[in-house]
C-alpha cells in the first residue's frame, strides 16, 4: 500500500481539521466586520457601475469559442470548452452564480463576506472516464512511499467502473472577497455537506490587473486529506489488488492564469457581450500526483471565445 | 372509545369556536361601512405601487366625505381645474371616479360658500425603485 508523502505523512483527525476551519472563519468574520463600514449589499451600488447588478433579476449569458481542460487522469478525456452557459441571480442578500449559491453576510464598498455552497471540482476529472479499464505503470509514480517493498512493476489494471463511482460532493462555508481599484483577492474555506467524504477544501485567488485588458492569477486550491484521498486514493472499495491501494494525504495545488477581456464598448446593445482569452496552468500537489490514478502532475485550461449576455 | 368520542367532541367544539369567532369578526369588520363616515374626506385606496417600466398609475378612486354642517361642495383635483361633482344642502357625499396620474394625485372638497378648501386628502404614487447590488467575482474560478 502506498502513502502519500510530504502533505500526507501527517492526518489531522476530522474534528481537529472542523476546529480549525470553524476558528479560521471566526477569526476573517470577526475582521471583515470590523473593518466595513456598510453592511447592507445596495448601499454601494448603481445602476451606472459595471460591477453591480440589478437585484430581483435573473442573468443568462454563454460563452461559445474553443478551448479546454487538460485530464491529469489515467486514460481521462480532456474535457472540451465550447459553449459554456451561465446564470446568475442576486436577490437583496441571497444569490446564485452558476453553481455557487450563496448569501451575502457583509458587503461594504471593497470587502464582502458571503456563506456559499458550491460543487468539488475533482469530480470532472472522473465524469469523462471512457474506458473500462485503466492501465498504469508502478515505476511511473514518483515521490510515492511505497508500504509494500516487493510491489511488482508490471502493468495492473483496475477496474474503472468502479472509480467512477466516485461522486460529486457539495462544499459549503465562507468565502471573503477584497476589492480594489486593479486587484481582487478571495479567500474561502469549505466544508462537504453533502456527507460523501467530510473533507475540507479552501480557496484563494489574488487577481491583479496588468493593463487595460490584461490580468494575472496567482492562487491555490488546498484540500485535506479526506477530500485528497476520496477522489485520489484507491482502496478495497475500487479494487481487490492490495498491493496497489493508495492512500492519499492533503494536497496543495496551485496555479497561476492569464486573462485578457476585451474593453467594454460602451455600447448599450451590446449588452456587455465580449472576447475573451484564459490561460491557466495549476500544478496539482504531490499525493494527487503520487496516485495511481494520475499520470499528469499538471492541470492546463484554455479558452478562447466570446461571452454573450441575454 | 369514550375517550376518543371526547377527543372529537372537544375538536369539534374548538372548530366551531373558531368558525363563529371568524364570522363575528366578519360582520364588525364590515359594520362601519355600513355607517356614516366620521366628518372628514376618505380616499381608497390611498396608495398606488408602480410596477417595473410602469409611469402612471390608473385606478378607480373610491371618495367619501362627511361634513360637520350642510352645504354646498364640490370635489376637485391637482389635475384639472374641472371639479368633479358637487353637491347642494349636503352633509356627506360619494364618488367613484376613474383615475389617470403620474404624480401625486390630491383631491380637494371645496366649500361654494366661500370657496375654501374644507378638506384635503392625497393618494400617493409610489414608483418602483431598481435596486443594485454588486456583482459576485470569482477569481478562483477558471470561467
Amino acid at each position: 500500500m502506498y502513502k502519500a508523502g510530504h502533505c500526507g505523512t501527517i492526518k489531522l483527525s476530522r474534528i481537529t481539521n472542523h476546529t480549525l476551519a470553524i476558528f479560521i472563519l471566526f477569526f476573517f468574520g470577526l475582521q471583515s466586520c470590523n473593518a466595513m463600514q456598510a453592511n447592507n449589499p445596495e448601499d454601494v451600488c448603481d445602476s451606472t457601475d459595471d460591477n453591480c447588478t440589478e437585484v430581483g433579476e435573473w442573468n443568462f449569458g454563454i460563452a461559445l469559442g474553443l478551448g479546454g481542460r487538460s485530464n491529469p487522469v489515467v486514460d481521462g478525456s480532456n474535457i472540451p470548452f465550447v459553449l459554456l452557459p451561465s446564470f446568475s441571480y442576486y436577490g437583496k442578500r441571497f444569490f446564485i452564480n452558476n453553481l455557487d449559491i450563496g448569501y451575502t453576510l457583509n458587503e461594504g464598498k471593497n470587502s464582502t463576506i458571503n456563506l456559499i455552497s458550491t460543487p468539488s471540482y475533482d469530480r470532472v476529472f472522473f465524469e469523462r472516464w471512457a474506458l473500462n479499464n485503466v492501465i498504469y505503470e508502478f515505476t511511473s509514480i514518483s515521490d510515492g512511499i511505497p508500504v509494500d517493498s516487493t510491489v511488482n512493476t508490471d502493468l495492473v489494471r483496475v477496474s474503472a467502473a468502479t472509480l467512477k463511482d466516485k461522486k460529486i460532493s457539495w462544499l459549503a462555508g465562507i468565502e471573503y472577497s477584497h476589492q480594489s481599484q486593479n486587484s481582487q483577492f478571495q479567500f474561502s474555506v469549505l466544508t462537504d455537506v453533502s456527507d460523501v467524504h467530510n473533507g475540507m477544501e479552501a480557496r484563494f485567488a489574488w487577481a491583479n490587473r496588468l493593463a487595460d485588458e490584461w490580468s494575472a492569477t496567482l492562487g491555490f486550491t488546498w484540500k485535506d486529506s479526506d477530500l485528497t484521498d476520496y477522489y485520489y486514493g484507491i482502496n478495497q472499495e475500487n479494487t481487490t489488488e492490495a498491493e496497489i491501494f493508495y492512500q492519499a494525504g492533503s494536497s496543495f495545488n496551485p496555479f497561476i492564469r492569464i486573462t485578457w477581456l476585451q474593453a467594454l464598448t460602451g455600447d448599450s446593445n451590446d449588452k456587455n457581450n465580449r472576447w475573451r482569452f484564459s490561460f491557466e496552468l495549476q500544478k496539482l500537489g504531490n499525493s494527487i500526483i503520487d496516485s495511481p490514478v494520475v499520470d499528469d502532475d499538471i492541470v492546463i485550461s484554455l479558452f478562447f471565445g466570446k461571452q454573450f449576455n441575454f | 372509545m369514550i375517550k376518543q368520542f371526547n377527543h372529537f367532541l372537544t375538536i369539534t367544539i374548538i372548530i366551531a369556536a373558531v368558525l363563529n369567532g371568524v364570522m363575528v369578526q366578519g360582520v364588525f369588520a364590515s359594520e362601519p361601512a355600513a355607517t356614516k363616515p366620521a366628518v372628514g374626506l376618505y380616499l381608497s385606496p390611498n396608495l398606488c405601487l408602480l410596477e417595473k417600466n410602469q409611469d402612471q398609475c390608473e385606478l378607480l378612486l373610491d371618495i367619501r366625505w362627511r361634513t360637520i354642517t350642510t352645504g354646498d361642495f364640490c370635489l376637485t383635483t391637482n389635475q384639472s381645474p374641472e371639479t368633479l361633482k358637487c353637491w347642494r344642502q349636503l352633509d356627506q357625499g360619494k364618488l367613484k371616479h376613474h383615475f389617470r396620474f403620474s404624480e401625486n394625485l390630491e383631491i380637494y372638497l371645496v366649500s361654494q360658500k366661500n370657496n375654501t378648501t374644507v378638506y384635503k386628502q392625497t393618494v400617493r404614487l409610489q414608483k418602483y425603485v431598481t435596486k443594485y447590488r454588486k456583482k459576485r467575482r470569482n477569481p478562483w474560478q477558471f470561467y
